[in-house]
């Protein structure tokens, strides 16, 4: 069929694509795939992605089976759960794994990777969001217009229980409350509190943590009043031990290529590994996940083994607030020169520090609320300096969310900490990391490539 | 620096003169706190959104001031140096005033007080954190009044504020002085909650500019003095007729002092506000504190758990507060909504949206206004609010 | 031994030929629809006068937004890098460039060998920029020229705060229609258009000296509002228009020396 080889190149084995063929033909109708789509979509994954490496496609294909699992929960009577970004991936999990009958996901997140990242597609969805309640120029977040779009257009299904984070912004608990009372959805909010200091950071105060363990309960109260099934605490332990093991995975091939000169892959490709760890959210593809990285792990390591690379030796080395889903950004400051070896998503090692608190969810919480975004404004800059040190990087793009608050506050701040204590070069960009009406990489293309010239001459005035 | 002046011509020669020397009063404040600042006073700077009570501050023995300029292009143009475009107006204005360094408040504060309640008012807490030399203390709300856990987390918050006011000035806040402050603040609020419903008669004694005006000068006047001019100026009020015309219910996120572009457009056609709401920038006089018990305890039920109308950054909010407003619509005889609030406030852009189809469901025209508090935004602004008049 | 340097701007395309390291002729013409056509011609046009012809050139670097569009250039470089090049060389003690162009307005700051070492550039806005002057002259029904001389006579400019074109176009429309000086207004804009453009560089700070480039640094109104706004003087070199194609020529000629 048309589709056959974009799945091919996602990694699907043919005899997976005979026996998934029902589903995925009921799916790509229903997000309305056109075979136009499919070809931009191939084209796509050709020229941003590192297909020669069988875990970059299985990559892709995990994405894509995202989709289609979410495109027909609906059909295939699954009681449905929606968490907003950044979901709070302990509970996202632990809901999910209750029973096969639960489908948990942040639908944004698995929109924006597909029919956004893969497709090309994304405006048909935010066009219908902006048409009917969130205008265009007021800096809305782009995730829940894709939510919304999605909604309202049909393409996804209406959930059973929404469960918005409301911890680092109040756009997701205010639109859900909207979607809840348009669509009649009970809403469960989780809710958190933003007043750290940032001297303090990371450390994080017991009350916030309390208060948002007490939330989560909460949450899961309503969860059981919705769907009828208990989260118990070993279902969470087993939940949140599949989850630490993902991440471990991710943080091992981080670790692989966090030093390796030249740079065996390109950011787009362990960026969007990244956040399948991390953001998907949805059980469904949990087993293959960790299969995936493994697999890409084996594959980087005889790549650098070989010394083959994306960009020359001794290339600078720099920092990204956030990889964008959209993959012509990165590629367009790697074709600049520049290695990008990490984001904030990056654990550091100063949030490693062991936990006080003993109950499940609190300690499952307070690394969440460690994160930099969720901390305050100069606890997010220390955090951004942090990874340039801990990194050893040449210098750093602070490319912060439009319309993110909790991303934006902290860029001008970090770019002062970073030239003043780290002495190493700043850019700070407004991007955005979905939505390229406005924001492509064209339009950012001659001050990332100054920025790479001036980095440059920096390092080569360093090794003199 | 601001000239605050609240005298009107229309008024009656008594409230004239209240009004007047309250205006005086509030001329003199800046260098009546310099003075209290020589001899050892402190002087605590807060955003006032109803969340931080004041009583505290008072009963520590420092000075209270609310920091609430705003409407000014200049500042909002002067924070670009340190924050983003796309943060709420207000907020952003607040790190300009303090850079521009003309307003002598933002410049003489010992410490701020910043009621984190959403992200976008937290941004003044983080402005002033990352780029002063001024301590800052982050007092987080939660955005729920209804749990337990909520109003604990509110108290807790409020036994720490306390510390910190102690540690400030060194003397402690003992039961005596804090209930002492709570019945003044009570009687305040209670003044300004009867003022604001004698804007039910036809014709409104007060109108809406001198109105907000009395909210503004409670956040830098003394507050026995503010309670002494309240109750003379309810007094004379009594007597006194406005001039009758389409009447507005003016519902928003922040209304700052110097921000009086809607009530001045309004005025000038001969309508006015007859009762609003605002998160920042109103003094909340729907509830009073209870004087007894565990007074910390009693302060968070009145300041959090008892707070009427529930701001729109509340979860869930939009029920009750469309209940509020629509029985205020009823109660103030009201012709029409005017929704103001500052942009990229999203919490409030998002509550706009379902407002606007209750209010049109009801029969309310509606019309939702959002300022970046720049000069060019005044035609515009003047013609859409126009229309909603002529449409009544 | 020929060398050029190519900024295709916005608004107007410019062209610098050097020869042995000084400069031998250069060109100015407005850019037009055919990217293309306008970089042949104005490359041909600065020649011409010289008598020579595009073969005999060397190395040819572009920069300028439309750098990639250049057919016979060999390379193409960012034109914050290039202006900071062209500056050095004129100006050896420049440490801060303002640069503002047709579309986007820059603040550079150079070191000692005319590097650069920090920047900021805005790019999404119109207010800061040549295309908000002409947009601002045709509503006043002026010839662009005019505007900065009349700037200067007024004591009491108007304030304008918008921070998009369009809306300050509403905004001087409707000062007019209350009665303000054209002189007021006029200043106005500039004041307005400087104190935006200052505000954007502020994070990357002011050193002396401090150098205008671009179109818009002819113009005498923006200078005093500029240096108002940064409470120091500014230089303008006898050429501003074309100080990134000079430093993308002078950058074409470093090539040479590479190989």
């Amino acid at each position: 069929m048309y589709y056959d080889e974009l799945l091919r190149l996602c990694g699907f084995e043919p005899e997976e694509i005979e026996e998934e063929r029902p589903r995925i033909e009921k799916a790509f109708e229903k997000l309305e795939l056109t075979p136009e789509d499919i070809d931009r979509g191939e084209e796509r994954v050709r020229q941003y992605f590192d297909i020669e490496l069988n875990g970059v496609r299985k990559m892709l294909g995990l994405w894509v089976k995202c989709l289609i699992d979410l495109a027909l929960a609906r059909e295939e009577r699954k009681k449905i759960i929606y968490s907003s970004f950044p979901a709070f991936t302990p509970l996202t999990n632990a809901m999910a794994m209750v029973s096969e009958d639960i489908f948990v996901a942040a639908p944004e997140i698995i929109l924006v990777h597909t029919v956004g990242m893969i497709f090309g597609k994304l405006p048909s969805l935010l066009e219908v969001a902006e048409g009917d309640l969130l205008q265009r120029g007021l800096a809305n977040c782009s995730l829940l217009q894709t939510m919304l779009g999605g909604i309202t257009k049909g393409v996804i299904p209406v959930p059973d229980l929404i469960v918005p984070s409301g911890v680092l912004c109040d756009q997701a608990p205010e639109l859900d409350e909207l979607i809840g009372r348009i669509y009649g959805v009970p809403v469960a909010y989780l809710d958190s509190v933003v007043d750290e200091m940032g001297e303090n950071w990371p450390q994080t105060s017991e009350r916030r943590v309390k208060y948002l363990a007490q939330e989560t309960n909460g949450v899961l109260a309503k969860f059981e009043e919705v769907t009828g099934y208990t989260v118990t605490e070993d279902i969470s332990q087993e939940a949140n031990w599949r989850y630490i093991n993902l991440l471990l995975g991710g943080n091992q091939v981080l670790e692989l290529v966090k030093n390796a000169d030249p740079a065996p892959i390109s950011y787009v490709d362990i960026g969007t590994m990244f956040r399948l760890t991390r953001f998907s959210s949805t059980t469904t593809i949990f087993g293959d996940v960790g299969g995936m990285i493994d697999l890409l792990y084996g594959e980087l390591k005889e790549r650098i083994g070989r010394g083959e690379g994306i960009l020359p030796k001794g290339a600078p080395g720099v920092s990204i607030i956030m990889s964008p889903t959209e993959p012509s950004i990165v590629k367009m400051i790697e074709e600049s020169g520049l290695v990008v070896r990490v984001d904030a998503n990056a654990t550091t090692e100063a949030e490693s520090a062991p936990s006080k608190h003993k109950d499940f969810w609190e300690r499952a919480g307070e690394s969440f609320l460690r994160k930099g975004v969720c901390y305050c404004g100069l606890g997010f800059a220390t955090q951004l300096k942090q990874i340039c040190k801990e990194w050893d990087l040449d210098g750093a793009i602070l490319n912060y969310q439009l319309s993110c608050r909790g991303f934006s506050i902290a860029p001008l701040k970090a770019k002062e900490l970073i030239t003043k204590e780290l002495g190493i070069p700043v850019l700070v960009l407004e991007c955005e990391a979905s939505d390229i009406r406005d924001y492509s990489a064209e339009a950012m293309r001659t001050r990332v490539e100054t920025f790479a010239e001036v980095l440059k001459a920096a390092k080569a005035a360093k090794a003199k | 620096m601001l000239k605050p002046s609240l005298a009107k011509n229309n008024f009656r020669e008594e409230v004239m003169k209240t009004m007047k020397d309250l205006s005086t009063s509030l001329e003199g404040r800046v260098s009546e706190l310099r003075e209290l600042k020589k001899e050892g006073k402190k002087i605590v700077g807060y955003v006032p959104g109803g969340f931080m009570p004041e009583e505290l501050v008072w009963a520590s023995g420092a000075i209270p001031v609310g920091l609430n300029r705003g409407g000014d292009p200049s500042a909002v143009l002067k924070s670009a140096e340190y924050l983003p475009r796309f943060i709420d107006t207000f907020s952003r204005s607040q790190i300009g005033y303090w850079a521009m360094g003309e307003e002598p408040l933002y410049q003489m504060v010992d410490l701020v007080v910043v009621p984190c309640t959403d992200r976008n008012i937290g941004v003044i807490a983080d402005g002033w954190e990352m780029w002063t030399e001024t301590k800052v203390f982050k007092f987080g709300v939660p955005h729920n009044n209804k749990s337990d856990h909520a109003f604990k987390y509110y108290l807790d918050g409020l036994h720490l504020l306390k510390e910190a006011l102690e540690k400030l000035t060194g003397s402690t806040i003992t039961d005596d002085k804090l209930r002492k402050e709570i019945d003044v603040l009570n009687r305040m609020r209670l003044l300004l909650r009867q003022i604001s419903e004698m804007r039910k008669s036809e014709r409104p004694p007060i109108s809406g500019k001198d109105y907000i005006k009395l909210h503004h000068a409670s956040f830098r006047t003394d507050r026995d003095i503010m309670v002494t001019s309240l109750e003379s100026m309810f007094q004379e009020l009594k007597g006194n007729e406005g001039r009758k015309g389409p009447r507005i219910l003016l519902i928003g996120s922040s209304i700052a002092e110097g921000d009086y572009k809607v009530h001045n457009i309004l005025e000038a056609i001969g309508a006015d506000v007859v009762i609003e709401d605002f998160s920042e920038g109103m003094r909340p006089y729907w509830q009073e504190v209870e004087n007894n018990g565990d007074l910390v305890e009693a302060l968070a039920d009145g300041y959090f758990r008892k707070r009427t109308p529930p701001p729109a950054f509340f979860r869930p909010a939009t029920e009750e507060r469309v209940a509020f407003f629509l029985r205020l619509a009823k109660e103030f005889r009201v012709d029409g909504i005017i929704w103001y609030s500052m942009m990229y406030r999203d919490s409030y852009d998002i509550a706009g949206i379902y407002f606007r189809r209750i209010a049109e469901k009801e029969g309310l025209p509606f019309i939702k206004i959002m300022s970046d508090y720049d000069t060019a935004e005044t035609g515009p602004l003047r013609t859409r609010i126009e229309a909603l008049i002529e449409s009544l | 031994m020929l060398f050029a340097g190519i900024d295709i701007g916005a608004a107007t395309a410019k062209v610098v030929i050097l020869r042995d390291g000084k400069i031998l002729s250069y060109a100015i013409i407005p850019t037009g629809f055919d990217v293309i056509n306008t970089a042949n011609e104005v490359t041909r046009l600065a020649l011409e006068k010289v008598d020579h012809s595009i073969d005999e050139l060397e190395f040819v670097i572009s920069t300028g937004y439309a750098r990639s569009a250049v057919p016979f250039a060999n390379k193409t470089l960012t034109e914050i890098l290039c202006h900071a090049k062209g500056v050095h060389l004129l100006l050896p003690r420049a440490r801060t460039i303002i640069d503002i162009g047709g579309q986007d307005s820059k603040v550079i700051r150079v070191g000692e060998s005319g590097n650069v070492i920090n920047f900021n550039m805005n790019d999404k806005c119109a207010a800061g920029t040549g295309r908000f002057f002409e947009v601002m002259a045709v509503v006043l029904g002026l010839d662009i020229s005019e505007m900065g001389p009349i700037a200067l006579k007024s004591s009491n400019p108007c304030q304008i705060s918008s921070t998009c074109t369009v809306f300050a176009e509403t905004e001087v429309v409707s000062l007019r229609a209350q009665g303000r000086s054209r002189e007021d207004l006029i200043s106005g804009i500039h004041k307005a258009a400087a104190s935006r453009v200052v505000t954007m560089g502020k994070t990357v700070g002011y050193e002396k000296e401090v150098v205008l480039t671009g179109g818009v640094a002819k113009n005498m109104g923006v200078k005093k509002f500029l240096e108002d706004e940064i409470k120091m003087e500014t230089v303008i070199p006898e050429e501003p228009q074309i100080m990134g194609a000079l430093g993308a020529a002078l950058f074409a000629q470093a090539e040479l020396g590479k190989k």
